[in-house]
């Protein structure tokens, strides 16, 4: 259904006038149908009872005319006995009922007989002119009117011509009283409610049933009402009384009088009035309690939705539902009863499910203990487990936390089946990548240092070997090695592993050999101080001998084998100047006076000198510089850096050649690599080792004291050869102005490869 | 006026040739091979140039004799003359600004650096 949604009362109330309406409508034109038959019934009592009237009435005349006309063929009147005819008048007076006299006049109009007075007395004139000629014109019978008679009141009458010879001998008249008429309705028995009345053709009343003689002779309103030649006919009225009322009327077709029955407006109106009054009392009364009752009834309705609302809320909520109230409505209670049932088999099955639960608590509840009784048994086995776990695991440990590595490898193959934390630490291969692998192509051995065919032979023989080893690491690294086999046997008592226990002595040796280095230079050094001192001089003496001794002679004209030979002394004893100068630089302790400098502007310095020496020999001197950030460095020192290493490339250039200085700057340090295009270094040369020259005229002193200027700048030198291309050195020193570097940094020897001699100090 | 230079020098023939060498250019040498001799000449006369060997087998060395000289001529100049220097002393005869050569010198070298000297008012 669309539209907005109206209320239950609603619909009942609409329902109701639906039915209501109707049925009232209905019922109201019954009744008015019913009423109106009533009512068309009642008129034609009315017009039956009118018509009775009117013919009674005219009968009454018709009676007194014959009457009348019995008297008047009287034989008494043709001879003239009106004596005798006064005493048959008397005797028709008496059995005619109402008549009150009877006349005879003459055509003349004189009145010869009269029964109100006795016979000769004297007559009262004549009544009713009108109809006396009347019935002299047409000879025939005529009503006398209602008149006021001389004694008695109102009177009425009939006259009838005396024809004798078709002739109008006399008029005799019958005076009749009106209580005559009345008496008609009287014998009619009218209803109580009804007036009757008879009017004359004039429409005065003559006779009423109610008010006696009081209204006689008045004209009525009929006069006014009716219309004027109708017979028959009725109209509506305020009658004497004032009360509205309907008058029914008919025009008796002899006399032309008028019979009138008058009834109250409410005996025809009222029924109908009063039905539809009651019907529509009825109608109302009925919408009223219907009203009443579709509201009661849809409060009550609605109290049940609500119920029913509040029950599927509950139902929904899993509430329990006691009691219901049943409704009025016994669909609604269905669906109450329906809510009510649902909500009891919901309980049922909660409680059901409560009772499974509880049931599988309880079974949980078993079982836990159970699992706990269990636990307890298997806490108490894995106690002692952990206990035995705890020491394996302890070893195991200790097995990794030993800084020396643990590896245990196949006899034949090599394949490593363990390998420690200390072996991860000092190769760099890592557990994963080791296990697996085959131990000599893993660590590769310097062929020299590590005779493993003696090796493995030794522990063929002995079961176990001990020494030392140069192996190298994931980074290339060589490492020195003081290592431990040993054969580990199967259940069989077969060697099937080797145990290798090896620590990293690298460290140690380098110390050992710098140690030893550093003794050796020191004592190296006192002895070049003790000889330089020594030679100096006795040097000094012979020098400036000879300069003294050229000097003198100089002012002399000599032979010139003698000059020649002075020069010669002279260049000999510049020589060993030089050596010894060089003697000197390398016994001083290397100690740097660090102060902020610029890197590229040192190397212009010491360069500017060198151009001329280079012009002579044919070198170009190609120059890369680079600005580098300021560092810390002692200028002189370093100056004799650069100068070394240009002197030592320049003599490598004695065919010419590119001297190439290039500086850069490198993260943190400052780059400079000084290059020559000479015959290169020959393999197995290590030109830092002190007296280790590949010049005819070296000391072998000039690149250790490099490295020993270098080293105490924190920096390092390093160089690459190729035999007949040339050399490069390369010099990093850090920049910045704060961080110095410990130079007592634990140095690492790198290993060499075929085409390139590299070696570095760190 | 010839420029004066006192020569401490302990090595007998080093000397004499210095002073013979230096004297050939026209300069007044006095020469001695002792260290607190010179002291005392120092005292007495003003050299324009001291020209002194470190070691001189006594208590006093070069560098206290070139420091007690700049005490009393302190625009006089120095030379200091060693056979075997060192770092330290070279930076000391750097701070009293005196110059500092090792042996063996070749005397042309020793008169250039003389050469021109600065005349001291007599």
């Amino acid at each position: 259904m669309r539209g907005k949604p109206i209320s239950l009362g609603a619909y009942l109330f609409i329902l109701l006038m639906c039915t209501v309406t109707p049925i009232t409508l209905f019922a109201s034109w019954l009744v008015m149908n019913f009423a109106k038959g009533e009512r068309r019934s009642t008129e034609a009592g009315l017009k039956d009872t009118n018509r009775a009237l009117a013919t009674a009435l005219d009968r009454e005349f018709e009676s007194s005319i014959a009457a009348l006309n019995v008297l008047a063929t009287s034989n008494l009147l043709d001879n003239g006995d009106l004596r005798q005819f006064y005493a048959l008048c008397e005797r028709a007076r008496a059995t005619q009922a109402g008549w009150e006299n009877i006349t005879l006049q003459e055509p003349s109009g004189k009145t010869i007989l009269t029964l109100s007075a006795p016979f000769g007395k004297p007559i009262h004139p004549i009544f009713g002119k009108e109809s006396f000629e009347k019935v002299l014109r047409t000879k025939d019978v005529a009503i006398l009117e209602l008149v006021r008679g001389s004694t008695s009141g109102w009177i009425f009458g009939v006259r009838i011509p005396v024809l004798r010879a078709d002739e109008v001998k006399y008029v005799l008249t019958a005076i009749i009283e009106p209580g005559r008429v009345g008496a008609i309705m009287g014998e009619q028995k009218l209803p109580g409610s009804w007036l009757g009345g008879i009017l004359d053709h004039k429409h005065r009343l003559v006779a009423s049933t109610r008010s006696g003689n009081k209204f006689i002779g008045q004209r009525t309103m009929m006069a006014n009402d009716a219309p004027a030649n109708a017979i028959e006919g009725s109209f509506r009225n305020h009658n004497r009384d004032g009360a509205l009322s309907y008058s029914f009327f008919r025009r008796a077709p002899f006399s032309g009088w008028f019979v009138v029955l008058n009834v109250p407006a409410d005996l025809l109106d009222g029924p109908v009035k009063r039905s539809l009054i009651r019907v529509i009392m009825v109608g109302l009364c009925a919408l009223l309690l219907g009203s009443l009752f579709a509201i009661i009834m849809s409060r009550r309705i609605n109290a049940s939705v609500a119920g029913i609302r509040t029950l599927a809320q509950a139902l929904g909520l899993k509430q329990e539902i006691n009691t219901i109230e049943k409704g009025p409505v016994f669909e609604l209670n269905t669906i109450t009863e329906a809510l009510y049932d649902a909500s009891k088999l919901l309980q049922v099955s909660e409680a059901k499910q409560r009772t499974a639960e509880e049931q599988l608590r309880e079974v949980n509840n078993h079982l836990e203990q159970r699992v706990a009784e269990r636990t307890a048994a298997l806490e108490d086995e894995i106690r002692k487990k952990q206990t035995l776990e705890n020491a394996l695991r302890n070893q195991a440990l200790l097995l990794q936390l030993a800084h020396d590595a643990i590896i245990v490898r196949s006899l034949e193959e090599g394949q490593i089946h363990f390998w420690n934390h200390g072996a991860t630490e000092i190769y760099g291969w890592n557990t994963d990548e080791a296990i697996g692998a085959r131990i000599h192509e893993l660590l590769r051995c310097r062929s020299s240092a590590c005779p493993l065919k003696e090796i493995e032979e030794a522990v063929a023989r002995h079961g176990r070997w001990e020494g030392e080893l140069v192996r190298t690491g994931k980074d290339g690294t060589e490492l020195v090695l003081d290592s431990r086999w040993s054969v580990l046997k199967d259940s069989q008592g077969r060697p099937v592993e080797i145990l290798e226990l090896t620590s990293d002595i690298t460290a140690r040796k380098y110390a050992e050999q710098r140690a030893q280095e550093n003794e050796w230079l020191a004592g190296v050094g006192t002895m070049t101080a003790i000889f330089a001192h020594e030679i100096g001089n006795p040097l000094h003496a012979i020098s400036t001998s000879l300069d003294l001794v050229e000097r003198q002679l100089g002012k002399l004209r000599l032979d010139s084998r003698i000059k020649k030979t002075l020069e010669l002394s002279t260049h000999e004893i510049q020589r060993v100047s030089t050596l010894l100068t060089e003697f000197r630089a390398f016994a001083r302790p290397q100690k740097a006076n660090l102060k902020p400098g610029q890197l590229v502007d040192l190397i212009n310095d010491v360069l500017v000198p060198q151009i001329a020496v280079c012009r002579k020999s044919g070198i170009a001197i190609k120059r890369e510089l680079a600005w580098v950030q300021p560092l810390l460095l002692d200028e002189d020192k370093i100056k004799q850096v650069i100068v070394n290493l240009c002197k030592n490339a320049i003599e490598a250039m004695p065919d010419g050649g590119v001297l190439t200085l290039k500086t850069q700057q490198s993260g943190d340090l400052a780059v400079l690599e000084i290059s020559d295009t000479g015959a290169g270094i020959p393999e197995g040369v290590d030109v830092f080792r002190l007296f280790t020259t590949t010049k005819s005229n070296g000391t072998g002193l000039g690149l250790p004291l490099v490295r020993q200027i270098v080293n105490a700048h924190g920096g390092s030198i390093q160089y690459t050869t190729q035999p007949g291309h040339g050399t490069t050195f390369r010099i990093c020193l850090r920049t910045g102005l704060t961080n110095l570097v410990d130079p007592s940094s634990q140095p690492r020897v790198q290993s060499t490869t075929a085409a390139e001699t590299e070696k570095m100090e760190a | 006026m010839p420029v004066g230079i006192l020569l401490i020098e302990n090595h007998d023939l080093s000397r004499r040739n210095m002073a013979a060498y230096l004297e050939s250019f026209g300069y007044s040498v006095t020469e001695t091979g002792d260290g607190e001799e010179a002291v005392k000449l120092i005292q007495d006369i003003k050299y324009d140039v001291v020209i002194t060997d470190l070691q001189l087998d006594c208590m006093v060395n070069g560098l206290d004799i070139l420091a007690h000289h700049k005490k009393v001529s302190p625009e006089a100049r120095g030379i200091l003359i060693t056979a075997f220097g060192s770092t330290e002393v070279k930076e000391q005869a750097a701070s009293l600004n005196v110059i500092y050569l090792e042996k063996p010198i070749q005397l042309s070298q020793l008169v250039a650096l003389l050469n021109p000297v600065p005349q001291l008012d007599s």
